[in-house]
């Protein structure tokens, strides 16, 4: 079952937020973009990007759509959602006076958004021309938003009405008269617009495509974000950051310092370093990334190149699990179970592990994690596994956070060819001002094992 | 031609009945048949449902609201299918309402609509702005009724016409005395004071407010839970004892009872505080109490308060019973000191 955005944004890595930031002028397009798949196929993704390249270049300062940015979102703004109304139509439904006034709406902006671009190329949009259903609904060409059965309709219909409104008092029987008429009249249109049901309908798409599009290359200008490469063989992220926690660091008045992290598929790559070194929101970043580069997003980095993959597993510690009535052990137990089912059936997945079996006894975690970077070898996947133990022995990839230097945190990540884990959990406890006398005795009780 | 010439002075209109049955309709559409179009753009909606043909508990038929050309209505998706008028839709809401999304159009000829409207007070009055703003109407009028439980409240509109009569009680007496009581209720000052738009934003509660330094602390959650004091907002122990007697004024964002009125003025022998509520509707208390209140030296008053322009009656009850209509009309115009019409005799 493919993944809708929908579900996306209610996973914990901040899909939400750059959700938010995008700025859609219609419901319509909201809708759209809801219900939009995760793409998996290579071509596909690599359609939404040169799409989204298009939309940079004529969005960007000189760019021949930024000029006509504000008109288009007027236009927009009276897109609404009537795929309802044209499926009636379409199933032969004689429509009323508020549907065959939605397709009125549609068509006339289709055709002032069609008549302002119409000297631009632009090939991720094509507008169908309806003209024709404009003037169907429009006889006497005001071509303002408003409907009701003309009298121009019908020769018939139009001196009944005269005569309806020289009547003093109000007169049922002309006004059934007229009712008849405008029946059959709706009947007629009706069957005229089903003809152009599959134009009207491209018109619909297209123009929530624009809508999206106009969005995301909005988005790319605002949150500096970078259009990426689709790659084979290496996940590569040059100056990765997180949009949302950059832009609350930025209140506080604080910098978000931008990592750089390579990838190999099919070998693990192991992240160690301190606390507070910023491995599970890499981890989170990436699962963001992952997600942004399926539906066609910009990238929060400098540069970017992606593996499509099927599917995205991110294990963070911070599950709500007790709702499952689980134990943390066993909610992450049963997530790494179910991520190694799909590798072994062959599913090419994202696999970012945080912390694995940290909340055990170290001699068996460590057992386990091992184990987990032994079965990730050589499988179709792109793995993370971040960890406090020291592994030794095992094909993978290794890099470290730079740590605590002169009381300063140095997010960066560094190739690592140290067996051993860092030891800084106490220096960084002390920086954050935790009880001393705690830290002291800590402190001594890892001096004696060390003596021993 | 009563009262329609003050009509073209304000913005906004609405009419309300005190009771079903009271002439409302009528009312209604002896306003709309009067107005001259020629002169003004009007627009026309309801706040919830309104303009059966039949009434919906005895049964007996109504009258419908009647339009002329050229004016604007809003009503909900379901009632514009079954309009019988030739009108030209102009535009349509996204907002649902319970009975479909608000549709707005202009009538092209004469002819009958169900009107029902915005469902909120806030709605209301994004209405009236859009009517005015996006389609240039100089007065827009609001069928209301005050009987009808709704959260929309006529009061946000300018001007009011109060439509009373026989269903409310087939006493002449009892009619008048709760007309009139009603029309004193309308008849509060707009409170002085400024009330900061903090204060008048909140949803609920009951608050302490000084109107100097504009502060306030909460006094109850609610009316209807008067023994639970708010705990654990702000340093409010603190307030009570230092503080009380700085507040000035009492805010009641939601109903005020009889009950609330009693223990704000239990043990005191004057009541120096002014009580501010939002408007006339949200009043719930008996004459006597109110009058009790206003003799210890209280001070009842709304933020947001509705020129009484006229009262209509319909001395006609519908179980058929009939008062004399001059006399009502008489006794009621000498107690209320403001014009009283029997729309019927000018229909």
């Amino acid at each position: 079952m493919a993944l809708r955005f929908r579900k996306i944004l209610d996973i914990p890595c901040g899909v939400r937020y750059m959700y938010s930031t995008l700025n859609l002028i219609s419901p319509l397009s909201e809708t759209i973009l809801l219900d939009n798949k995760m793409e998996v196929d290579r071509e596909k993704i690599a359609l939404l990007y040169s799409n989204l390249q298009e939309f940079k270049s004529l969005m960007g300062k000189e760019g021949e759509l930024n000029f006509l940015k504000e008109k288009i979102t007027l236009h927009l703004s009276h897109l609404k959602d009537i795929r309802n109304s044209l499926k009636r139509i379409s199933e032969g439904v004689i429509a009323d006076d508020i549907e065959l006034f939605e397709i009125k709406s549609l068509a006339l902006v289709n055709q002032n958004i069609k008549s302002l671009i119409k000297n631009i190329t632009i090939k991720a949009i094509e507008l169908p021309d309806l003209e024709h259903v404009l003037d169907l609904l429009d006889p006497d060409g005001n071509r303002i938003t408003s409907f009701y059965i003309y009298d121009s309709y019908s020769q018939e219909l139009k001196e009944l009405r005269e005569k309806l409104k020289n009547e003093k008092s109000y007169n049922e029987e002309f006004f059934y008269k007229c009712a008849l008429i405008e029946d059959k009249i709706r009947a007629k249109l009706s069957k005229e617009i089903k003809s152009y049901y599959s134009l009207l309908e491209e018109s619909l798409y297209n123009l929530a495509n624009l809508d999206i599009l106009m969005a995301k290359a909005l988005q790319l200008h605002s949150l500096n974000l970078s259009i990426p490469e689709i790659s084979n063989s290496t996940v590569n992220y040059k100056g990765l950051f997180n949009p949302e926690v950059e832009y609350i660091l930025s209140k506080e008045g604080r910098d978000y310092q931008n990592t750089d992290i390579t990838i190999n598929f099919g070998k693990p790559l192991l992240i160690t370093g301190s606390n507070m070194g910023g491995k599970s929101l890499t981890l989170k970043t990436i699962a963001l990334c992952q997600y942004l580069f399926q539906m066609g997003f910009g990238i929060p980095a400098n540069s970017a190149s992606i593996i499509p993959v099927q599917e995205v597993h991110l294990s963070s510690g911070d599950d709500e699990d007790y709702k499952k009535g689980l134990s943390s052990f066993a909610a992450e137990m049963k997530r790494i179970d179910s991520m190694i089912n799909r590798v072994s059936k062959g599913y090419q997945i994202l696999s970012l592990t945080d912390e694995p079996a940290r909340t055990t006894n170290p001699a068996e975690g460590k057992a386990l994690t091992e184990a987990l970077i032994d079965i990730l070898v050589g499988t179709k996947s792109v793995s993370i596994i971040t960890t406090h133990y020291t592994i030794e022995n095992r094909i993978c990839d290794r890099i470290r956070v730079k740590g605590f230097i002169d009381g300063k945190m140095d997010y960066s990540l560094v190739e690592d060819s140290m067996k051993e884990t860092p030891a800084e959990a106490l220096n960084i406890a002390e920086s954050l001002g935790i009880n001393s006398l705690w830290l002291d005795l800590a402190r001594k009780e890892l001096e004696k094992n060390i003596k021993k | 031609m009563p009262f329609i010439q003050e009509l073209l002075k304000y913005r906004s209109l609405s009419i309300v009945g005190l009771e079903k049955n009271t002439g409302k309709t009528e009312c209604l559409n002896y306003v709309l048949d009067r107005l001259p179009l020629d002169k003004i753009r009007v627009g026309v909606s309801s706040i919830g449902l309104d303009g059966e043909r039949t009434d919906q508990v005895t049964r007996s038929s109504k009258p419908e609201i009647i339009l002329r050309e050229g004016v604007l209505f809003t009503t909900s998706e379901k009632h514009y299918k079954q309009r019988r008028i030739i009108s030209e839709l102009i535009e349509v809401e996204d907002q649902h309402t319970s009975l479909g999304r608000l549709i707005t159009a202009r009538a092209v000829s004469s002819g009958k609509v169900m009107l029902s409207g915005p469902p909120s007070s806030q709605s209301l009055r994004r209405w009236i702005d859009r009517l005015k703003t996006n389609y240039n109407v100089d007065l827009c009028i609001i069928d209301g009724a005050l009987s009808r439980l709704s959260p929309a409240s006529p009061a946000i509109s300018e001007a009011m016409i109060l439509a009373t009569g026989a269903a409310l009680s087939m006493s002449i007496n009892e009619l008048i005395n709760k007309t009139a009581f009603t029309v004193e209720l309308i008849g509060i000052e707009k409170s002085k004071k400024k009330i900061s738009d903090l204060l008048a934003e909140k949803p609920s509660g009951v608050w302490n407010y000084n109107s100097l330094n504009r502060n306030f602390s909460p006094l109850y959650e609610s009316a209807f839970t008067l023994e639970r004091e708010f705990n654990g907002v702000g340093n409010e122990g603190d307030h009570k004892k230092s503080a009380q007697s700085e507040f000035d004024t009492i805010f009641i964002s939601g109903a005020l009872t009889d009950r609330l009125l009693k223990k704000l003025s239990l043990g005191k022998r004057e009541i120096t505080k002014e009580v501010v509520v939002r408007d006339f509707t949200k009043i719930f208390i008996t004459p006597l109490t109110y009058r009790n209140f206003i003799k210890r030296g209280g001070k009842i008053s709304v933020l947001q308060r509705s020129n009484l322009i006229a009262v209509c009656v319909n001395p006609v009850s519908p179980n058929g019973y009939s008062l004399d209509s001059n006399m009502l009309c008489k006794e009621l115009e000498a107690k209320i000191g403001l014009p009283v019409y029997d729309i019927f005799n000018y229909n």
